[in-house]
This record gives structure tokens, C-alpha cells and sequence, in this order.
């Protein structure tokens, strides 16, 4: 796969080997704690509070934090404290293949320089593909909202990577609609194309989780009930943004001038480390009725 | 320059007998070590339960008034957590003096850690900034309070244009204990014009009045923060700070270029409001708004 995670990137150039980014895999699931287990191991919440804020995640795009705090369960220092604690301690993987031996110093420093300059190349694309577009804004907030989306219910870090042409389109055959209105007179209505290997690295996080269910069926039961949390969600967090009424009729060209020319529309191929999300989104002026589909 | 051991050995000794009656601010040099106590816990059950005796090391220093700091130390013999002040007599009830502890195992390790963030501080001044994110990290994984490594995390990640991660360290600077130490005004100042160049006024006006409150005559930190609040907007605020640091150095020719373009500013804002009103003023006598 050719998108652009750090792991993909020493692979790619023969740097470390599968093993060794496994390894490294292992040792970051070890070190790094979520904010809650922080929080819970230093007396400052209990199970149940922690519980009742992931509920209320679904509903709000607010993080963990800030609800833990807006709900009065802990005091802002406390967190402040606890956020840095977790900052500190956080492994990423180029320090945790450094850590195991994997890298030398001067590979790490120099590959990571490398990545951050790609990573900047792929943001400054990104921008590019938003650029001009009359609801950059709120096209730029669904994406930000949708990969954290699939961190939080899909424990799958997306991310945006580039246009989404149409032979990717081809292999991503399932496709879930939601409609998000932006105003009285406007709505952005927006496709999750999702292929196989998608759905599998979500089940396979539910089965990690103990969340899913033991057969075929219950599983995929679980994955759908998580994509109808994420557009839930996404519906729920854009809906309070303030946006502009989108007027726009010239919609996105495809950067390679390969795909078509979809008006009024934008294609971006967002992806994880082992699978990839395709979304389109196209800008309703004359809003009609909300459809969903799966 | 201090003296670690001098007293404490003596204590050691005669714990019971000699106890200072005169707080320390008196005397000319301060306590600094670690304690040790010796507790007995029960482990196992049953047939394999058995008593395990266990030696707990505090890190102990004398505040001014008198006061023991003492902070627990780490597996590494780091001190670490908030500090608990105990009186010198409720320290030396249940703990006595452990010398051998604090040369042999607390000095190295606070010495090999100062080290280690002079490594990441030279890493961060070299461009190298994963890497000193790695050493910096590494250092605050030992003391989670160390103000040095704290300042320059966040530094690397301004450096990095990260302001994000930033802010956490930011947040977490603004309520550390202990930065009334006038040699962190540099690192008040250069924070501050790091968050200023990303854009995070607020947050480096906060830093340049911390700089200021440990060197309120630096004409510098006064200029410094004019230019914050120059970018914040705040035009008659940055020149009377102007006006202070021009005070201090009359011929500092920064602040009276600076000075100068202000002021042709205010100058120019005062025509445009005259002309505004007296000219082109609105049928219902309120001025348009400007960009």
C-alpha cells in the first residue's frame, strides 16, 4: 500500500522489516494509555464516569477532556496534569522501533525528517484540493470530524491522503449515505465507500474491544452499528458549525486530470494502515428528504 | 554552593539529641537529602505468608522558612510528585538521614538527567527536533516537573509548528511550582516569541508578563511584549510598554523604530476617524466599519 504512514515509509525503503514494525506495533499498545485509564488509575475518575463520558462522545464532537471537565467530574489543573502525563508518555512508532533497537539514532532522525516533509507535501495537497471550494469550511470540518470518527468508534486512524479516483471508487463497493443540512437552504450530503478490508479491521478492533459479536453475522452486525455511529456523530458534531451557504457550481477538479469532473462535489481517498475509506460529498442546495443506505 | 551532608551526618548520629531550634533561613547553607524508614508489610497467604521488611527513601530540602520539601523518589531515585512540607522534627520522627543513598544513587541520576536534557536541548538548537522531542520526553518520563525539559518540549514542538501539543505543555507550565527562579526568564522569553510567531498571543503575552514578573526592568521582555500586543491589535497597550522599555534604554533602536511606526498608526487611525465623521459620516451618525 502506498499511503503515507510512517511504517508504509521505512518498509517502502527497506529500513526496518513487518516483524519489526509488529514488534514496535506491540510496544506501543503496551506504553501508550488512554486518557480515561490515566485518569481512573489516578483516582480522579471512576469506571463509571469514564463510561458515561465515552456515551456522550457519540452524540458531541468534544473530547474526552473537555467532557470530563464540562461534566464537573474533574477540575481543569487535574487534567491539564494528566493530558501532559500522557503526552509525555506517549510512544510513537519511530520512537518505539529506536527504543527496540530497530532504528540507530541517526536513521531515526533522518527518516523522520524525511516523513515530516512528505507529511507536510500531503497536508499542503490537501489544501490545495479544498482550495477555492465555496464550503471549504465545512468540507474541511467533515473530513477533521470523520477521522476522528473512526479513531474513536472504529480504533482505526484515518487519514486523509488524496482524490479518490474512479478505479479506487471501483474497489470499494459498500457505500453508507447521510445527509448533513448546513442550513435552511443547504445540506452537504456525503458517501462512506468502504471495501472489504475496511470492514474487517473494524471487526477485528470490535473482537480486540470484546465488543463483537462470535458469528459472521454478529460481527458484521457490530461494524454496521459502529458506521451508523460515526455518520451519527458526524451529523451531530457539523450540524452546530457555522457555515457558509455554499453557491458553488464549478465543485473540485481531479488534481491528476485523470477522473471526472464532478460538480459541486468532492472525492477524497482517506485511509488507515491497513484499509481505506473513499467519501464523496456533494453540496444539496434544494434539500430533499435524508436517505441512508447500507 | 551547598553542602549536602554536613549537617545531616550529624543528625545522623544523634538524631535524638540534636534537633536546630533556629529555622534554617538563619543558618548559611539549607538541607538537602534523602531520609530512609523502614516499614514491614505482611505478603502470600497462609502457609507462604511471611513478613518482608522495606526501606522508603524520601528526597528532603529545606525552604526558607524552615520547612522540609520532601518529594518520594522514583524507582530510578529521581524525586518525583508534588511535594509534602513536613517540620524538621516531624521528618526526623520516622525518617533518618541516607547519605550513602543520595551520593550514590540520587546525585548520579539528577546529574545524569541534567545531562540528558543539555543533550535535548542541543539536539532542539541543532534542528534535530524528533530527536530532542525523544530526549526531552525521555527526561520528563523521569521527572514529570523538571522545568527545563518542560520548557523545552514545548519549544520543539513550536519549533515543529506543532502548537497543538504546544498548548498541552503550555497548560501544564502555566501551574508548575518553582519557576520564580529569575534564570528562567530567558525561557519565558523565548517561549514567548515562539508562541508569538505561531500565532498563540494570548498564551505568549501570559509567558512575557511570567518573564517580566522576574526581571520587571528588562527593556527587552518590554519590547517583546509590544510586539505581542501589537499583533493582538492592542496599539496604545504596546506603546506605553514601548514607552517603559525606551525608559529603561533611551537609545534601544528597535523600540524607537517601533515606536515610531505606532505611533505614525494612531496618528493615522485619529485622521481617518475625523474624516469619518466630519465627511462621510452615515445618515444616522455612526461610522462604517473597517477592515
Amino acid at each position: 500500500m502506498s499511503f503515507q504512514f510512517l511504517g508504509h515509509y521505512l518498509l517502502g525503503r527497506g529500513v526496518v522489516t513487518q516483524a519489526q514494525i509488529d514488534e514496535a506495533a506491540a510496544y506501543q499498545a503496551e506504553a501508550n494509555r488512554r486518557l480515561g485509564d490515566l485518569a481512573v488509575e489516578g483516582g480522579l475518575l471512576t469506571q463509571t464516569q469514564v463510561d458515561e463520558i465515552l456515551e456522550r462522545q457519540r452524540e458531541t464532537d468534544l473530547n474526552f477532556g473537555t467532557l470530563a471537565v464540562s461534566l464537573g467530574f474533574v477540575r481543569r489543573r487535574d487534567l491539564d496534569a494528566l493530558l501532559f502525563r500522557q503526552q509525555v508518555h506517549l510512544v510513537h512508532l519511530g520512537e518505539a522501533l529506536l527504543t527496540l533497537g530497530h532504528l540507530t539514532v541517526r536513521q531515526f532522525c533522518d527518516y523522520l525528517n524525511d516523513y515530516a516533509a512528505l507529511e507536510r507535501a500531503r497536508k499542503d495537497a490537501l489544501t490545495r484540493l479544498f482550495e477555492g471550494h465555496c464550503a471549504r469550511e465545512a468540507l474541511r470540518s467533515l473530513v477533521d470530524t470523520l477521522e476522528r470518527a473512526f479513531l474513536r468508534f472504529a480504533h482505526c486512524p484515518l487519514k486523509a491522503q488524496a482524490y479518490l479516483d474512479d478505479l479506487a471508487m471501483e474497489a470499494l463497493p459498500l457505500h453508507h449515505t447521510m445527509e448533513i443540512p448546513l442550513n435552511s437552504a443547504s445540506s452537504m450530503r456525503f458517501t462512506l465507500h468502504i471495501g472489504r478490508d475496511m470492514l474487517d479491521a473494524i471487526g477485528t478492533a470490535c473482537r480486540r474491544d470484546g465488543e463483537s459479536g462470535g458469528t459472521p453475522e454478529e460481527a458484521l452486525a457490530e461494524v454496521l452499528d459502529i458506521l451508523d455511529i460515526i455518520s451519527i456523530y458526524l451529523c451531530s458534531s457539523i450540524k452546530p458549525h457555522e457555515l457558509p451557504t455554499p453557491d458553488c457550481s464549478s465543485g473540485i477538479p481531479d488534481p491528476s486530470g485523470k477522473g471526472e469532473l464532478h460538480e459541486g462535489c468532492l472525492r477524497l481517498q482517506l485511509a488507515c494502515p491497513v484499509a481505506c475509506v473513499g467519501l464523496t460529498v456533494a453540496l444539496v442546495t434544494n434539500r430533499d428528504n435524508p436517505k441512508e443506505s447500507a | 554552593m551547598q553542602m549536602p551532608w554536613t549537617r545531616c551526618k550529624r543528625w545522623h548520629k544523634k538524631v535524638t539529641i540534636i534537633m536546630p531550634t533556629e529555622p534554617a533561613s538563619t543558618a548559611s547553607q539549607a538541607v538537602r537529602g534523602v531520609f530512609a524508614t523502614e516499614t514491614t508489610t505482611s505478603v502470600g497467604f497462609g502457609a507462604t505468608k511471611r513478613r518482608v521488611k522495606q526501606t522508603v527513601y524520601v528526597y528532603a530540602e529545606e525552604a526558607e522558612d524552615g520547612m522540609m520539601a520532601c518529594r518520594s523518589l522514583s524507582s530510578e531515585f529521581i524525586p518525583q510528585g508534588n511535594k509534602r512540607m513536613v517540620s524538621r522534627e516531624e521528618l526526623l520522627k520516622s525518617f533518618v538521614p541516607a547519605p550513602h543513598i543520595y551520593l550514590s544513587k540520587v546525585l548520579p541520576a539528577m546529574a545524569a538527567l541534567e545531562q540528558a536534557v543539555d543533550s535535548a536541548e542541543r539536539c532542539r538548537k541543532e534542528g534535530h527536533l524528533f530527536s530532542a522531542e525523544f530526549e526531552f520526553k525521555h527526561s520528563l518520563r523521569l521527572d514529570e516537573n523538571h522545568i527545563r525539559a518542560s520548557f523545552g518540549l514545548g519549544l520543539t514542538y513550536l519549533d515543529r509548528g506543532d502548537p497543538d501539543n504546544a498548548h498541552i505543555v503550555f497548560r501544564k507550565l502555566s501551574r508548575l511550582e518553582g519557576l520564580s527562579n529569575p534564570d528562567y526568564k530567558h525561557l519565558f522569553n523565548e517561549f514567548g516569541i515562539k508562541l508569538r510567531r505561531n500565532g498563540m498571543y494570548p498564551q505568549a503575552l501570559g509567558h512575557y508578563g511570567k518573564a517580566l514578573r522576574l526581571s520587571p526592568d528588562d527593556e527587552h521582555l518590554l519590547y517583546n511584549l509590544a510586539r505581542a500586543l501589537f499583533e493582538k491589535g492592542r496599539l496604545r497597550a504596546a506603546l506605553r510598554f514601548l514607552d517603559k522599555a525606551l525608559t529603561i534604554s533611551p537609545n534601544f533602536p528597535e523600540a524607537l523604530e517601533f515606536r515610531r511606526r505606532i505611533t505614525d498608526m494612531l496618528t493615522m487611525t485619529i485622521i481617518d476617524d475625523t474624516e469619518l465623521s466630519s465627511g462621510s459620516a452615515s445618515p444616522k451618525g455612526t461610522s462604517p466599519e473597517k477592515p
